[in-house]
Protein backbone atom coordinates (compact mmCIF):
# COMPACT_ATOMS: atom_id res chain seq x y z
CA UNK A 1 0.00 0.00 0.00
CA UNK A 2 2.66 2.59 1.07
CA UNK A 3 4.94 1.04 -1.83
CA UNK A 4 2.07 2.19 -4.17
CA UNK A 5 1.68 5.84 -2.98
CA UNK A 6 5.38 6.25 -3.08
CA UNK A 7 4.82 4.78 -6.95
CA UNK A 8 2.23 7.75 -7.08
CA UNK A 9 4.35 10.37 -5.97
CA UNK A 10 7.56 8.98 -8.23
CA UNK A 11 4.92 9.30 -10.98
CA UNK A 12 3.48 12.84 -10.69
CA UNK A 13 6.28 14.47 -8.68
CA UNK A 14 4.13 16.25 -6.15
CA UNK A 15 3.29 16.15 -2.83
CA UNK A 16 1.86 17.22 0.19
CA UNK A 17 4.84 19.27 2.15
CA UNK A 18 4.52 20.74 4.95
CA UNK A 19 4.94 23.74 2.99
CA UNK A 20 1.68 22.80 0.77
CA UNK A 21 -0.43 21.49 4.11
CA UNK A 22 -0.01 24.93 5.63
CA UNK A 23 -0.86 26.79 2.01
CA UNK A 24 -3.54 24.58 2.18
CA UNK A 25 -4.90 25.21 5.88
CA UNK A 26 -4.76 28.76 5.46
CA UNK A 27 -6.76 28.24 2.24
CA UNK A 28 -9.39 26.87 3.87
CA UNK A 29 -9.84 29.08 7.03
CA UNK A 30 -10.37 32.10 4.77
CA UNK A 31 -12.80 29.89 2.88
CA UNK A 32 -14.36 28.72 5.66
CA UNK A 33 -14.57 32.58 7.32
CA UNK A 34 -16.00 34.17 3.75
CA UNK A 35 -18.52 31.51 3.14
CA UNK A 36 -19.97 32.00 6.89
CA UNK A 37 -20.09 35.80 6.23
CA UNK A 38 -21.55 34.97 3.44
CA UNK A 39 -24.40 32.95 5.14
CA UNK A 40 -24.58 35.50 7.41
CA UNK A 41 -25.15 38.08 5.34
CA UNK A 42 -28.23 35.93 3.42
CA UNK A 43 -29.65 35.93 6.97
CA UNK A 44 -29.57 39.40 7.67
CA UNK A 45 -30.70 40.21 4.05
CA UNK A 46 -34.30 38.08 4.68
CA UNK A 47 -34.08 39.43 8.07
CA UNK A 48 -34.07 43.08 6.64
CA UNK A 49 -36.75 41.63 4.06
CA UNK A 50 -38.74 40.81 6.60
CA UNK A 51 -38.69 43.59 8.87
CA UNK A 52 -38.82 46.45 6.07
CA UNK A 53 -41.44 44.31 4.23
CA UNK A 54 -44.07 46.82 4.07
CA UNK A 55 -41.87 49.55 3.60
CA UNK A 56 -40.44 47.32 0.17
CA UNK A 57 -43.78 47.37 -0.89
CA UNK A 58 -44.81 50.50 -0.84
CA UNK A 59 -41.91 51.71 -2.80
CA UNK A 60 -42.85 48.58 -5.48
CA UNK A 61 -46.61 50.17 -5.40
CA UNK A 62 -45.38 53.42 -6.31
CA UNK A 63 -42.29 52.29 -8.32
CA UNK A 64 -42.25 51.54 -11.76
CA UNK A 65 -43.28 47.93 -11.37
CA UNK A 66 -46.84 49.44 -10.40
CA UNK A 67 -48.17 48.91 -14.05
CA UNK A 68 -47.21 44.85 -13.55
CA UNK A 69 -49.95 44.86 -10.53
CA UNK A 70 -49.65 42.34 -8.05
CA UNK A 71 -47.83 40.13 -10.67
CA UNK A 72 -44.75 42.26 -10.14
CA UNK A 73 -44.60 41.70 -6.25
CA UNK A 74 -44.00 37.97 -7.21
CA UNK A 75 -41.94 38.81 -9.48
CA UNK A 76 -39.66 40.58 -7.12
CA UNK A 77 -40.21 37.89 -4.02
CA UNK A 78 -39.08 35.18 -6.80
CA UNK A 79 -36.15 37.15 -8.07
CA UNK A 80 -34.71 37.56 -4.67
CA UNK A 81 -35.73 34.11 -3.54
CA UNK A 82 -33.99 32.66 -6.30
CA UNK A 83 -30.91 35.36 -5.75
CA UNK A 84 -30.39 34.10 -2.05
CA UNK A 85 -30.92 30.04 -3.04
CA UNK A 86 -27.81 30.85 -5.80
CA UNK A 87 -25.51 32.08 -3.48
CA UNK A 88 -26.13 30.11 -0.78
CA UNK A 89 -25.73 27.17 -3.09
CA UNK A 90 -22.45 28.68 -4.32
CA UNK A 91 -20.60 29.29 -1.13
CA UNK A 92 -21.95 26.09 0.69
CA UNK A 93 -19.24 24.70 -1.93
CA UNK A 94 -16.67 26.83 -0.73
CA UNK A 95 -17.86 25.98 2.74
CA UNK A 96 -17.79 22.42 2.01
CA UNK A 97 -14.46 22.78 -0.01
CA UNK A 98 -12.62 24.52 3.51
CA UNK A 99 -14.74 21.26 5.82
CA UNK A 100 -12.95 18.28 3.46
CA UNK A 101 -9.78 19.99 3.37
CA UNK A 102 -9.11 20.72 7.16
CA UNK A 103 -10.54 17.11 7.44
CA UNK A 104 -8.73 15.39 4.58
CA UNK A 105 -5.64 16.91 5.94
CA UNK A 106 -5.48 16.44 9.57
CA UNK A 107 -6.78 12.56 8.80
CA UNK A 108 -4.63 12.28 6.40
CA UNK A 109 -7.31 11.44 4.17
CA UNK A 110 -6.69 11.55 0.36
CA UNK A 111 -10.23 10.85 -1.10
CA UNK A 112 -11.41 13.88 1.42
CA UNK A 113 -8.70 16.30 0.31
CA UNK A 114 -9.53 15.46 -3.28
CA UNK A 115 -13.46 15.77 -2.59
CA UNK A 116 -12.34 18.77 -1.35
CA UNK A 117 -10.81 20.09 -4.56
CA UNK A 118 -13.60 18.79 -6.38
CA UNK A 119 -15.67 20.63 -4.08
CA UNK A 120 -13.60 24.09 -4.99
CA UNK A 121 -13.92 23.60 -8.75
CA UNK A 122 -17.47 23.60 -8.53
CA UNK A 123 -17.26 26.35 -6.38
CA UNK A 124 -15.51 27.94 -9.62
CA UNK A 125 -17.82 26.86 -12.04
CA UNK A 126 -20.83 28.41 -11.00
CA UNK A 127 -18.80 31.47 -10.53
CA UNK A 128 -17.86 31.35 -13.78
CA UNK A 129 -21.21 31.33 -15.10
CA UNK A 130 -22.40 33.61 -13.20
CA UNK A 131 -19.54 36.23 -14.22
CA UNK A 132 -20.18 35.11 -17.55
CA UNK A 133 -24.14 35.74 -17.73
CA UNK A 134 -22.99 39.39 -16.22
CA UNK A 135 -20.44 39.73 -18.92
CA UNK A 136 -23.24 39.13 -21.35
CA UNK A 137 -25.75 41.76 -19.13
CA UNK A 138 -23.27 44.19 -19.30
CA UNK A 139 -22.44 44.24 -23.26
CA UNK A 140 -26.11 44.00 -23.89
CA UNK A 141 -26.98 47.00 -21.61
CA UNK A 142 -23.87 48.73 -23.68
CA UNK A 143 -25.37 47.77 -27.12
CA UNK A 144 -29.25 48.75 -25.58
CA UNK A 145 -27.95 52.38 -24.80
CA UNK B 1 -2.53 23.34 14.64
CA UNK B 2 0.82 23.06 14.10
CA UNK B 3 1.38 19.59 15.42
CA UNK B 4 -2.01 19.00 12.91
CA UNK B 5 0.17 20.06 9.93
CA UNK B 6 3.99 18.20 10.53
CA UNK B 7 2.40 14.87 9.79
CA UNK B 8 3.75 12.02 7.51
CA UNK B 9 4.15 13.59 4.11
CA UNK B 10 3.39 10.34 2.34
CA UNK B 11 0.30 9.73 4.14
CA UNK B 12 -1.53 12.75 1.92
CA UNK B 13 -0.22 12.20 -1.55
CA UNK B 14 -1.84 13.78 -4.55
CA UNK B 15 -2.89 10.85 -6.69
CA UNK B 16 -4.55 10.78 -9.96
CA UNK B 17 -7.94 11.75 -8.74
CA UNK B 18 -6.50 15.00 -6.86
CA UNK B 19 -4.35 15.77 -9.81
CA UNK B 20 -7.94 16.02 -11.97
CA UNK B 21 -9.41 17.81 -9.50
CA UNK B 22 -6.75 20.14 -8.93
CA UNK B 23 -6.68 20.33 -13.05
CA UNK B 24 -10.41 20.91 -12.84
CA UNK B 25 -10.01 24.11 -10.58
CA UNK B 26 -6.90 25.51 -11.98
CA UNK B 27 -8.97 25.32 -15.46
CA UNK B 28 -12.45 26.83 -14.04
CA UNK B 29 -10.03 29.07 -12.01
CA UNK B 30 -8.57 30.59 -15.21
CA UNK B 31 -11.90 30.55 -16.23
CA UNK B 32 -13.18 32.78 -13.55
CA UNK B 33 -10.20 35.58 -13.91
CA UNK B 34 -10.37 35.47 -17.58
CA UNK B 35 -14.19 36.24 -17.97
CA UNK B 36 -13.94 39.05 -14.70
CA UNK B 37 -11.04 40.47 -16.69
CA UNK B 38 -13.14 41.27 -19.76
CA UNK B 39 -16.08 42.22 -17.49
CA UNK B 40 -13.77 44.76 -16.12
CA UNK B 41 -12.48 46.04 -19.13
CA UNK B 42 -15.98 46.52 -20.74
CA UNK B 43 -17.04 48.23 -17.66
CA UNK B 44 -14.21 50.69 -18.20
CA UNK B 45 -15.49 51.26 -21.66
CA UNK B 46 -18.68 51.81 -21.00
CA UNK B 47 -17.68 53.96 -18.04
CA UNK B 48 -15.42 56.37 -20.18
CA UNK B 49 -18.30 56.50 -23.35
CA UNK B 50 -20.81 57.60 -20.51
CA UNK B 51 -18.82 60.52 -19.37
CA UNK B 52 -17.89 61.12 -22.94
CA UNK B 53 -21.38 61.86 -24.01
CA UNK B 54 -22.91 63.26 -20.91
CA UNK B 55 -19.79 64.95 -18.67
CA UNK B 56 -22.73 65.37 -16.23
CA UNK B 57 -21.40 66.63 -12.69
CA UNK B 58 -21.40 63.32 -11.05
CA UNK B 59 -18.73 62.32 -13.07
CA UNK B 60 -16.04 62.63 -11.02
CA UNK B 61 -17.54 60.65 -8.24
CA UNK B 62 -18.33 57.71 -10.87
CA UNK B 63 -14.99 57.72 -11.96
CA UNK B 64 -13.70 57.65 -8.89
CA UNK B 65 -15.82 54.69 -7.69
CA UNK B 66 -14.96 52.61 -10.72
CA UNK B 67 -11.12 53.46 -10.14
CA UNK B 68 -11.22 51.38 -6.62
CA UNK B 69 -13.69 48.91 -7.83
CA UNK B 70 -11.36 48.38 -10.70
CA UNK B 71 -8.05 48.42 -8.47
CA UNK B 72 -9.77 45.88 -6.44
CA UNK B 73 -11.65 43.89 -9.25
CA UNK B 74 -7.93 43.69 -11.21
CA UNK B 75 -6.05 42.47 -8.31
CA UNK B 76 -8.45 40.04 -7.34
CA UNK B 77 -8.66 39.08 -10.85
CA UNK B 78 -4.79 38.92 -11.96
CA UNK B 79 -4.71 36.87 -8.47
CA UNK B 80 -6.44 34.14 -9.26
CA UNK B 81 -5.34 34.09 -12.37
CA UNK B 82 -1.36 33.68 -11.42
CA UNK B 83 -2.99 31.16 -9.02
CA UNK B 84 -4.72 29.16 -11.60
CA UNK B 85 -1.66 29.57 -13.96
CA UNK B 86 0.79 28.51 -11.38
CA UNK B 87 -1.12 25.28 -10.27
CA UNK B 88 -2.03 24.21 -13.98
CA UNK B 89 2.48 24.64 -14.76
CA UNK B 90 3.20 22.76 -11.34
CA UNK B 91 1.03 19.86 -12.48
CA UNK B 92 1.87 19.87 -16.03
CA UNK B 93 5.84 19.71 -15.05
CA UNK B 94 5.45 17.90 -12.10
CA UNK B 95 7.30 21.29 -10.52
CA UNK B 96 6.41 21.39 -6.89
CA UNK B 97 7.88 25.00 -6.54
CA UNK B 98 5.22 26.29 -8.78
CA UNK B 99 2.72 24.19 -7.59
CA UNK B 100 3.55 25.66 -3.73
CA UNK B 101 3.73 29.48 -5.56
CA UNK B 102 0.29 28.47 -7.29
CA UNK B 103 -1.39 27.35 -3.54
CA UNK B 104 0.53 30.25 -2.09
CA UNK B 105 -1.50 32.44 -4.38
CA UNK B 106 -4.98 31.10 -4.11
CA UNK B 107 -4.15 31.59 -0.06
CA UNK B 108 -3.89 35.59 -0.90
CA UNK B 109 -7.11 35.44 -3.53
CA UNK B 110 -9.36 33.73 -0.77
CA UNK B 111 -7.73 36.54 1.96
CA UNK B 112 -8.29 39.57 -0.39
CA UNK B 113 -11.44 37.90 -0.91
CA UNK B 114 -11.98 37.52 2.92
CA UNK B 115 -11.34 40.72 3.57
CA UNK B 116 -14.10 42.32 1.06
CA UNK B 117 -16.45 40.25 2.36
CA UNK B 118 -15.94 41.38 6.24
CA UNK B 119 -15.99 44.90 4.51
CA UNK B 120 -19.05 44.22 2.45
CA UNK B 121 -20.95 42.84 5.28
CA UNK B 122 -20.13 45.86 7.72
CA UNK B 123 -21.10 48.73 4.66
CA UNK B 124 -24.39 46.29 4.59
CA UNK B 125 -24.62 46.18 8.25
CA UNK B 126 -24.57 49.96 8.72
CA UNK B 127 -26.58 50.50 5.50
CA UNK B 128 -29.29 48.29 7.07
CA UNK B 129 -28.82 50.07 10.20
CA UNK B 130 -29.51 53.82 8.58
CA UNK B 131 -32.36 52.72 6.58
CA UNK B 132 -34.25 51.37 9.75
CA UNK B 133 -33.35 54.88 11.86
CA UNK B 134 -35.02 56.88 8.63
CA UNK B 135 -37.38 54.30 8.08
CA UNK B 136 -38.41 54.08 12.26
CA UNK B 137 -38.86 57.42 12.78
CA UNK B 138 -41.54 58.20 9.28
CA UNK B 139 -43.61 54.50 9.80
CA UNK B 140 -43.07 51.34 11.69
CA UNK B 141 -42.24 48.14 10.74
CA UNK B 142 -44.60 45.68 10.52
Amino acid sequence: MNDNRNDQLDELGLHFDNDARRELFETSKWARLISIFVFIGCGLFVLFLVLAGSRILSFVETSVFASLGESAVVLIIAGVAVLLALVVATYYFLFNFSRQIKDGLIAENTPGINAGFSSLKIFFIITSVISGLSLIATIFQAFVK
Amino acid sequence: MQNELQGDLYEATLNEEGQGALTGVSQWAQIAAMVGLISLAINIVVLVIDIVRMATPGAASAVFGTLITTAISLLLNLTLLAAAQKIKSGLDHADQEQFLMGLGKLTTYFKILGILTIIAIIIFGLAAVVFAIFAGSSVKFS
